[in-house]
């Protein structure tokens, strides 16, 4: 008699497996009949499962919530004070510009040029990255041997991380196995608001390798970070951003980022 | 698809169309009418304040109700002191009463599931409810597939129960309607018999 976990027959009652997963799940239960039974039963509260929940949206679309949830008294613009953010720093600008060009005795000098001048010579603000690259150095290969986090199945990460590819179907995962790495995991990240995916590689010594994967950025040309111990390339395309990271020479890690750059195909 | 913060203009219109779906997940997981609309409420305000810079995803939908999750755990963490979960008012998932005709053993089915965990409920919402996919209600979750899967087990696991209690469904020993081997051997010999 052939054992299957009750997960793996709902699934298939709910029509969640794929498609070779299905058919051998449905021979299965042609030929075994606690199987079949199983099956059965759970056809059984499913149906009556899936009738009572749509019906219970039935009556949450029949209520009036417009009257009670007015989104008009939700702020319409976003920042402070209902303020466009851009608004804010063209004001915090002209403000500093303002400021400078009056404390340096107006017209008669060129305060505005020594403005600029101190400006540039402001610390850059600190870019993703950048900040990515000192995230990775808290990473080591005890870190990732905790099951509880991040995603291990490689066909969910091939679906998270065509969402932030902007593909419809899932995207071939880089693949490092021909370099000694194999993908540990994948998790999605919050930087500032913003959702970015780690993509974990581990060898069999090493210490891990990371493809960190943004949306946004103007197409950017590979460029080299180098931050502590941890090597890093960055690059964008299509509309995403790239940073692989590693403790490795920055060579490697180049044509790491070579690899990952021709599969993923952006 | 584009990102939501790319759609800015017509997020308003898409919320209002959302609303019933939002309510729907805020009711299975808060139990209540009045804090299910609290909650609703606090997303709607969080979505259109939020959305110019949401880059993670293309679809509102999936973000709303992913916001709404972390805010309901966000409050239930900040309880001063952590309690039991009120019981959920059956009037909220009186639908089902519809759905089996207001028959007098389906009467209980509300009580069932306002009595089942709010997590449990959730799950069933998204997955029944709102159509969800194992994948996609694990991401709102912010947990794996396997724990979705789980949670909608033990939910299966609980229903079938109550409704053998109440004669409701088949005997699980009963015959099944798929035919299995033993069966299909039973009637070849009994026709060849017959011939």
């Amino acid at each position: 008699m052939t054992r299957l976990s009750d997960e793996l027959l709902l699934a298939y009652v709910d029509g969640q497996l794929d498609r070779p997963q299905a058919g051998a799940v449905a021979q299965l239960a042609r030929d075994d009949y606690d199987i079949a039974s199983r099956v059965k039963r759970l056809q059984e509260t499913q149906g009556r499962l899936m009738e009572s929940f749509s019906a219970i949206l039935r009556t949450h679309q029949a209520q009036p919530l417009n009257t009670v949830i007015r989104l008009d008294d939700a702020p319409e613009s976003h920042g402070f004070f209902g303020l466009n953010i851009m608004h804010i720093i063209a004001a915090a600008l002209a403000a500093i510009l303002a400021i400078g060009y009056f404390s340096m005795g107006g017209e008669d000098s060129a305060p505005s040029l020594k403005v600029a001048e101190r400006l540039s010579d402001a610390p850059a603000a600190s870019t993703w990255q950048s900040e990515v690259a000192n995230l990775h150095s808290f990473i080591s290969r005890d870190t990732l041997s905790s099951p509880e986090q991040g995603q291990t199945n490689r066909d969910v990460i091939a679906v998270q991380l065509s969402r932030f590819v902007r593909r419809a179907k899932p995207v071939a995962l880089p693949d490092f196995s021909k370099h000694g790495l194999t993908l540990n995991r994948g998790q999605v990240m919050n930087y500032q608001g913003q959702r970015f995916m780690q993509l974990a590689y581990i060898g069999k010594e090493e210490q891990p390798v990371a493809l960190y994967i943004m949306a946004g950025g103007a197409d950017a040309r590979m460029a080299d970070l180098a931050k502590s111990d941890v090597r890093t390339v960055s690059w964008a395309s299509g509309g995403v951003s790239f940073v692989l990271a590693g403790f490795l020479p920055q060579d490697a890690i180049r044509a790491l980022a070579v690899v990952a750059q021709n599969q993923i195909g952006n | 698809m584009d990102y939501v913060s790319d759609r800015q203009p017509s997020i308003q219109s898409e919320l209002q169309a959302l609303l019933p779906r939002l309510h729907n997940f805020a009711a299975a997981l808060t139990g209540t009418r009045h804090a299910s609309l609290d909650l609703t409420r606090a997303v709607c305000h969080i979505v259109l304040t939020r959305a110019h810079r949401e880059k993670g995803q293309t679809q509102l939908s999936l973000w709303a109700l992913t916001e709404m999750h972390t805010l309901w755990m966000t409050r239930i963490a900040a309880r001063v002191k952590p309690r039991r979960e009120d019981p959920a008012e059956p009037e909220l998932f009186y639908g089902a009463f519809e759905a089996n005709n207001g028959g007098p053993a389906t009467a209980q089915l509300a009580k069932f599931i306002a009595h089942l965990p709010a997590q449990q409920r959730g799950a069933l919402t998204l997955v029944y409810g709102l159509g969800l996919s194992y994948d996609e209600a694990a991401e709102v979750y912010g947990v794996h597939v396997s724990t979705i899967m789980t949670r909608l087990v033990r939910c299966h696991k609980a229903l079938s129960r109550w409704m053998e209690h109440r004669g409701l469904g088949a005997a699980p020993d009963a015959a099944p309607s798929i035919q299995h081997p033993v069966r299909r051997v039973y009637a070849h010999d009994y026709e060849e018999q017959a011939a």
